[in-house]
Formats: structure tokens, sequence, C-alpha cells
């Protein structure tokens, strides 16, 4: 069939796509923690185009090889969903249990953006989850969590998150890192490795660093999930009584939103018109009246 | 049209917010009253699945190539996952009145919404400690809050004063309170104390300026070893009496009001994003009219 519908539809699709992610930008404008995530738009891999000549036929070799005509474009697809890892606005907060990460000063070496995040146990994924929100709450056994339940992480020396830790609240309001059982409780046990050897871990709240941010994935509850094994310690610092709102930039969300939306439309003309010369190849060529 | 979802949950849940302010700013002058805020999160994550576009022959190889893991990320939209409430103390109000007591520390009055009390702790708790003395259906006088309810002493028992002087009543800075009878005056109970640990996520507000008491799922300790009467050892810790005093509301009208229009434009935004979604639904609708 004509080619041209099915580019302009791979166009409408692509802004779909689009406005999916800048209306889940948009609701998450008042949520902590949350990064904002960029569309790309990469266009479809382009066709070589040939004009054939009579005595040419396809053998590039002959003596009258087919012109080149050139290269056409064949559509446009949303490759990825990048999350900017940019710093949220710092708000003061009242809450007893609020925590904000200060970045370093962004060394962007050979393109990787090193980012860092707390680490909590999500009970649906094995290993340690990423988050920047830093509002956390006290549960029943004293230990800190996120408003959704998934327990905060200790970190030790390695700057490797463990996970069967917890920090837990003291009487006298400090944090100690505790060893917690598989129910989630906490106990007296010391902390070992998988050796059996002792491990010394951080009694205050930690983060850990990322080699690539990019490679993170955006997993639900404020959080991302990595290869553990790219995980550094982390160079942030923490800053109690303060929180990281989101870093959602309303205005560019509008612009970019009114730009997809006429962008939609403008493909839905292109359809049209296809639709009405294909009507007219179909309907009006050789018609006899 | 999953944008119109996403965006539809950004709208909800700004709509809970502003409720929750609306009930605090409605609530800033009410004795005992503790401020109540929401946490946010975004939802789920699901991934599209995607080839990994390799470049064609001819093309440049760094043209098609991405930075994050093969897959698209697409959110839906916000949630609300914890309705906490602010136990910071009030600031004091000077009533002059014998039976306005205000509580400086981390403890509640008992109360009892039936009965006389069997010794047992009580129910529900309470941080206003506007009483007065009232009859109930037995036509016997006990210490009472603004609705009837009655205060307990350190025993969960209902503090009756039938037939003392009721004009002579005093209470005295660690909640002894005492009365005359033919002639003499006589204690007749202790105003109750309770410690009660981790009030964020075992009192519940329950209407008439109570909390009830919440003893968390899957957590068998017991409510004895949670809270526990002040004797006259321990009331150092936990806080003492102030007579003629009342603690007023903690509800700070500054950043409720800033909260309020945050989310006010928050909303605004989301509902943008609603009607972009919609329009792009109507030119879908229109391709073959």
């Amino acid at each position: 069939m004509i080619r041209g519908l099915y580019t302009a539809a791979s166009g409408m699709l692509a802004n779909e796509r689009m406005q999916e992610i800048v209306s889940n930008n948009l609701s998450n404008v008042n949520t902590p923690g949350y990064k904002q995530q960029d569309g790309e738009l990469m266009s479809f891999p382009e066709q070589l185009l040939y004009r054939i000549q009579y005595g040419g036929g396809l053998d590039v070799n002959a003596a009258a090889p087919n012109a080149k005509l050139g290269t056409m474009g064949t559509g446009v697809w949303l490759q990825e969903s990048l999350s900017r890892f940019s710093e949220g606005m710092i708000q003061k907060s009242d809450q007893p249990y609020d925590y904000a990460i200060i970045d370093a000063t962004q060394n962007s070496t050979n393109g990787q953006v090193p980012a860092s995040f707390f680490a909590v146990y999500d009970p649906g994924k094995a290993g340690a989850l990423l988050t920047r929100t830093g509002h956390f709450e006290r549960n029943t056994d004293n230990l800190l969590g996120t408003s959704s339940g998934q327990r905060l992480l200790a970190v030790d020396d390695k700057g490797q998150p463990v996970v069967n830790s917890g920090m837990q609240v003291q009487d006298d309001g400090t944090l100690k890192a505790v060893v917690v059982d598989a129910n989630g409780k906490p106990t007296q046990k010391p902390f070992v490795d998988a050796n059996g050897r002792a491990i010394q871990v951080k009694d205050n709240v930690s983060v850990v660093d990322v080699a690539d941010a990019n490679q993170l994935v955006p997993y639900g509850n404020n959080g991302y999930l990595s290869n553990q094994a790219t995980l550094r310690p982390g160079t942030a610092e923490v800053r109690h009584g303060f929180i990281e709102g989101s870093n959602v930039d309303p205005t560019q969300s509008m612009v970019t939103m009114m730009n997809v939306m006429r962008s939609y439309e403008a493909n839905s003309k292109v359809i049209h018109t296809v639709d009405s010369t294909t009507d007219k190849a179909v309907n009006e060529i050789g018609k006899v009246s | 049209m999953q944008a119109l979802w996403n965006a539809a949950s950004g709208i909800a849940s700004q709509q809970r917010k502003i409720d929750v302010i609306s009930n605090n700013v409605a609530n800033s002058n009410t004795v005992g009253y503790k401020a109540q805020d929401v946490s946010f999160q975004d939802l789920l994550y699901r991934q599209l699945d995607q080839k990994n576009l390799e470049p064609m022959n001819g093309q440049d190889p760094s043209a098609q190539k991405r930075i994050s893991p093969v897959g698209l990320p697409l959110g839906s939209g916000i949630r609300l996952t914890n309705l906490e409430s602010d136990f910071t103390t009030g600031s004091y109000q000077m009533t002059n009145q014998p039976l306005d007591l205000a509580i400086e520390g981390n403890s509640y009055f008992g109360v009892l919404t039936s009965g006389t009390g069997n010794g047992s702790t009580p129910s529900a708790f309470t941080r206003n400690g506007h009483f007065h003395i009232g009859n109930d259906a037995s036509g016997n006088s006990y210490l009472m809050t603004d609705q009837g309810y009655k205060v307990t002493d350190s025993n969960g028992q209902a503090i009756d004063v039938t037939g003392y002087d009721q004009q002579s009543i005093q209470i005295t800075g660690d909640g002894t309170l005492s009365a005359v009878k033919d002639g003499n005056r006589q204690v007749v109970a202790q105003v109750g104390l309770f410690y009660v640990d981790h009030p964020e996520s075992s009192l519940k507000p329950a209407g008439d300026n109570l909390f009830a008491y919440v003893p968390s799922a899957g957590n068998t300790v017991a409510p004895i070893t949670q809270l526990y009467a002040v004797t006259a050892q321990d009331k150092q810790n936990v806080g003492q009496v102030h007579v003629g005093y009342l603690e007023q509301s903690n509800v700070d009208l500054t950043t409720q009001m800033t909260d309020l229009m945050q989310a006010q434009r928050a909303l605004e935004l989301s509902s943008k994003a609603v009607q972009t979604a919609d329009q792009m639904m109507g030119i879908a609708n229109n391709l073959r009219s």
C-alpha cells in the first residue's frame, strides 16, 4: 500500500507514547524524589531508493547501473525514556525522619552520569531497590521505611547495601544498623558476609552511588532497579530535616505537551491526505461515467 | 489511551491532598488537634519490549545507539500511600479555668467511649484537656470531655465525683484531683496520663478530638507493654500537666496555604494533560470520518 500511511501512523503512535510520558511527569509534579522522564524519538532506519534504468537491472556492475536516488525515512519511534537525574528542590521539613540527598558536583566522564540513592528493600524484588525519596517513617519495630513499607537498608564500609539489614531508632533517638530475619523483624545478630566474616556497617543513613544512572529502570513506588554489581560508595551528602522535591519542570512539560498535540494533529492530516489520494486512485481513475 | 489515566490519577491524588489541607485549616482553632499530611509515590511502570535496532550498512554506527537498557518503561501515574498525623505539640493558651489541663510531654489523657472502665487501659486518647463535671445517664457525676466522654484515671477507671462539692474541685500539676466532702479536702483520683509508643502508627484520629488506639496487624505486643500509666516516679520522662492552660492546634496556616497553592497548581497541570489526551483521542476518532 501507500508507504506514507504507515509513516504517519508511526508518528502518531510515537506522539501517543510521548504524551503518556509527559502526563506521568505532570501527575508526579508534587511527588518527593520523582525524576522527570524524557522520551527520545529516533527515526526508523532509512531505505535506499534506486531508479531502475533501461538496460541496467539490479546489477551494480553493469554498464548502466541503476541510479541511486538517496535514502528515504520510514517513520519515527520512541526509542527510550530516560530519567533525568538532576537535583529536585530541597525543602525544609518538619517530619522527624526526612532526609535529602545533596549531590556532589556531577563528574560526568565518558558520558556517564553518577548519582546517589538511598537503598531500600522491596519484598517483590530480590536485592536492593534505589530511591531518591528521603521521607521515612518508623514502623512498629522501630525500623525506618518508606511510606509504602519498604525497609531502609544499611550500607557497609565498601559501599554495598546489606539486604538483611534495617535501621532501627533507639530509645535515645539515634539510629543503629541491625540485622533482620526473614520476616523483617530486628535481631541482635552481628553483621557477617557470605563467608561468615564480620563486616563493618555504618550506623547513619547512607547513600550508594551508581556508576551510570542511565542503566537504572524505574520500578514504581519511587524506586529504581539496578544491577547490584554497579553500586559504589556514596559521595553525596545526606541532610536530615530536609526533603528533595520532584524535579519536573512544569513549563517545559506543558510546551512539550503542546508540541506533541500539534504533531499528532499534523500526522493525522497526512493520513487524511493519503486516504483521499488512495480514494482517488481507487474510485476515480479510469472511471467511465 | 494510557495518558488519560495517568493524568486522571494525578487529579485524584491532588484532590485528596486538598481535602486533607482543608480539614487542617478548618481545625486550625480546635484544641488538641494534630495536623495531617499525605505521602505520594508513583505507580508501577510497565515495560514495553523493544528490539535494539542495529545500524544498517553505510549508516553511522553511533546514530541509533541507545544509552539505557533495552525496553521502554512507561509510568502509570501517582498514588497516595499514607495519611499521617503530625504529633508535635501545639502552643499553650492560658485560660485560668481550674479544669483546663494541658500536657507538656509525650503523653495523652485516657478517655472512655462507653461504660465506666473495667481497669484495663482505655481504647481512646486525647490531648484536648478542656474538661468539665457532668452527669451521665445514671445520675453520677464524672470528669468529662466536651463531648461527654469520661476521662480515666491511671487505672483506666472513670473519675467519679458524686457527692463532692463540685465548686471545690482542684487538679494539681501531677494530675491529682482533690475535692471537698463534708468539709474535708480529700484526694479523689489521679487523672491518667498514658505514654503511647509510636503515636504515628498506633493512634488514628477518631473524631470528637479523640485518637483511637490501633494495635498493629501482625504485631503480638500486648497493650500493657506499649502503654503504661505515669506514676509519680516516671512523670519526669513523659510529661506533666499544666492547670489552667489548653494546648492549641498544631496547624501552621502558612505552610498549609503554600501546600494548598502547590496542590492546586499541580491539579491544574494534570487537568490540562487530561484535556490534551482527550483532544488527541478526538483526532484519532476523526481519522476516518
